[in-house]
């Protein structure tokens, strides 16, 4: 299915995103960084199936990476001391990417890395040769102000917010992503707040599939698939 | 020498500071001291216990209900008094980021201002300056007072917190504070990791290199109950184990809640270590 926009070309072009997936961006994603216990193996197992659900539908994967915000730093040196991949000091999405497409057994070749910063957009991922079909590997996390020890404490307006977010995940609804509250997605710490936009805006509908929701440390995680 | 207010040590002490909270949700007492009486009845215990230093605070570290200032300084400046009356030759620390807290408990009798937000308020110095009182100067990364750490990374932890004490300390003494008066605190659980707290105690010998003196706080904390995935109450035996380890490589002030315990885990190191002798030995000796 392609879907027209109007792109960074003068003139309508042919939207390449066939497909998406969301996943979180928790470094407890990395198995090491929780010491003995992997508080974390399922949903890091279903964000791998779904990563590798996602590649298996399109030609090229372009992961939508978070930086410069509370919760999704810059530079990320793994508290345990342990570097991973090529990508020892990138920004923490971008090494979860990385790690999460080699889970995948996914060559890196297949796959490359759009930091989003603040309010500038990605990179022109939307430029393709004609007849490439491309997944987008969205990553950010849902509100970090659900329980008493939660990075950003208890706000009750988080869990409204992260229904929103689920219930559009799971609709497939872009629009309602594409129009989240940015002011309030800030103020609850929304690591995915841009990201997430970007998919609405890229893939208004879709067929969706929300395989994951929790919120095990007051921070949401969620993973979905949308085709 | 290390000089608390109106108080001196030699530089083999090592000193128990003991806390009091006079807070309703501090993680580890949940409000058993926050009556004013229950909290003067707890001091009288840990002067007996051999504490050198009691620690008050009015505001609980982590995010809970909010205290003004003027709640704080209900809490505070009252009860620094009557201990200050009861207990002349005790060193009275309080904990506060807020300089006018800091001021108003100096002038009823504070000796020491444990500023363990790292100077997120500039005119604590002046306070301290004022007031001739000590300083500590706590490694927090510029966290924003209560705000829990949320994927916190650092390139080298222990550079971070040497390089960030040791400016706070010169700026310290650059603003009046006597220079024998002012401890460096690499802060364990303050914006890091329970990997970044347990590389800090492993490596604590750095901190102690740059010949400021070194307080610890590691009483039951979260990258003691992390370690050992306990809860805690449970989390007394780790607790030690991070003392003794800071003690061998030469902190200073030990920021407990167990005195007793701590006391003697530091007499066994300072006797290990051969600066303090045993305190009866005559085995094998008779």
């Amino acid at each position: 299915m392609s879907t027209p926009i109007t792109g960074p070309m003068s003139g309508p072009v042919t939207n390449p995103v066939t497909a998406a997936a969301v996943v979180p961006m928790t470094p407890l994603l990395f198995r090491e960084e929780s010491g003995l216990a992997d508080p974390l193996a399922e949903l890091r197992e279903i964000a791998v199936h779904t990563v590798r659900d996602l590649a298996a539908t399109v030609d090229r994967i372009v992961a939508l990476c978070p930086t410069g915000l509370v919760g999704a730093p810059d530079t990320y040196h793994r508290p345990s001391g342990l570097k991973g991949g090529e990508t020892p000091d990138a920004p923490l999405s971008v090494q979860i990417a990385h790690h999460l497409l080699h889970l995948a057994a996914l060559p890196a070749e297949v796959a490359e890395m759009a930091p989003r910063s603040g309010e500038n957009g990605p990179s022109k991922w939307q430029e393709r040769p004609s007849g490439t079909t491309v997944g987008l590997l969205v990553l950010g996390d849902g509100t970090a102000c659900r329980s008493e020890a939660a990075p950003g404490h208890i706000d009750e307006r988080a869990f409204p917010f992260d229904d929103l977010i689920a219930d559009a995940l799971e609709a497939g609804d872009g629009d309602a992503l594409a129009t989240l509250d940015q002011d309030l997605a800030e103020q609850l710490m929304v690591t995915g707040r841009h990201t997430f936009a970007d998919l609405g805006t890229t893939l208004p509908a879709a067929r969706a599939e929300l395989r994951y929701r929790d919120d095990p440390y007051g921070v949401s995680y969620f993973v979905a698939l949308w085709q | 020498m290390l000089r608390l207010g109106r108080h001196a040590f030699g530089d083999d002490r090592l000193l128990v500071m003991a806390i009091v909270n006079r807070t309703r949700d501090s993680f580890y007492d949940k409000g058993a001291t926050y009556a004013e009486d229950a909290a003067l009845d707890r001091v009288r215990r840990l002067v007996a216990e051999g504490a050198e230093i009691v620690d008050i605070g009015g505001v609980k570290a982590g995010p809970g209900e909010v205290v003004t200032p003027e709640e704080e300084l209900r809490r505070t400046v009252g009860f620094v008094e009557r201990v200050r009356t009861e207990f002349p030759d005790l060193v009275i620390s309080v904990d506060t980021w807020r300089s006018e807290v800091g001021r108003a408990v100096c002038a009823a009798g504070a000796d020491l201002l444990n500023d363990a937000w790292g100077g997120h308020d500039p005119a604590m110095l002046e306070v301290a300056a004022e007031y001739d009182a000590a300083y500590v100067c706590t490694h927090t990364h510029g966290a924003t007072p209560r705000q829990p750490p949320h994927r916190v990374s650092y390139d080298d932890v222990v550079a971070a917190a040497i390089r960030d004490t040791v400016t706070l300390a010169e700026r310290a003494v650059a603003a009046g504070v006597c220079r024998d008066s002012v401890l460096i605190d690499p802060a364990h659980d303050f914006e890091k990791t329970t990997w970044h707290s347990l590389e800090l105690t492993r490596r604590l010998d750095e901190m102690v290199a740059t010949g400021w003196p070194v307080l610890v706080s590691l009483s039951n904390k979260d990258f003691v109950g992390e370690t050992l995935d306990l809860p805690t109450d449970q989390r007394l035996t780790g607790t030690l184990a991070a003392t003794a380890i800071s003690a061998w490589h030469g902190a200073r002030v030990y920021r407990a809640h167990e005195v007793v315990e701590t006391r003697q885990v530091l007499d066994m190191v300072a006797s290990i270590r051969g600066t303090r002798p045993p305190a009866r030995a005559t085995r094998a000796l008779a």
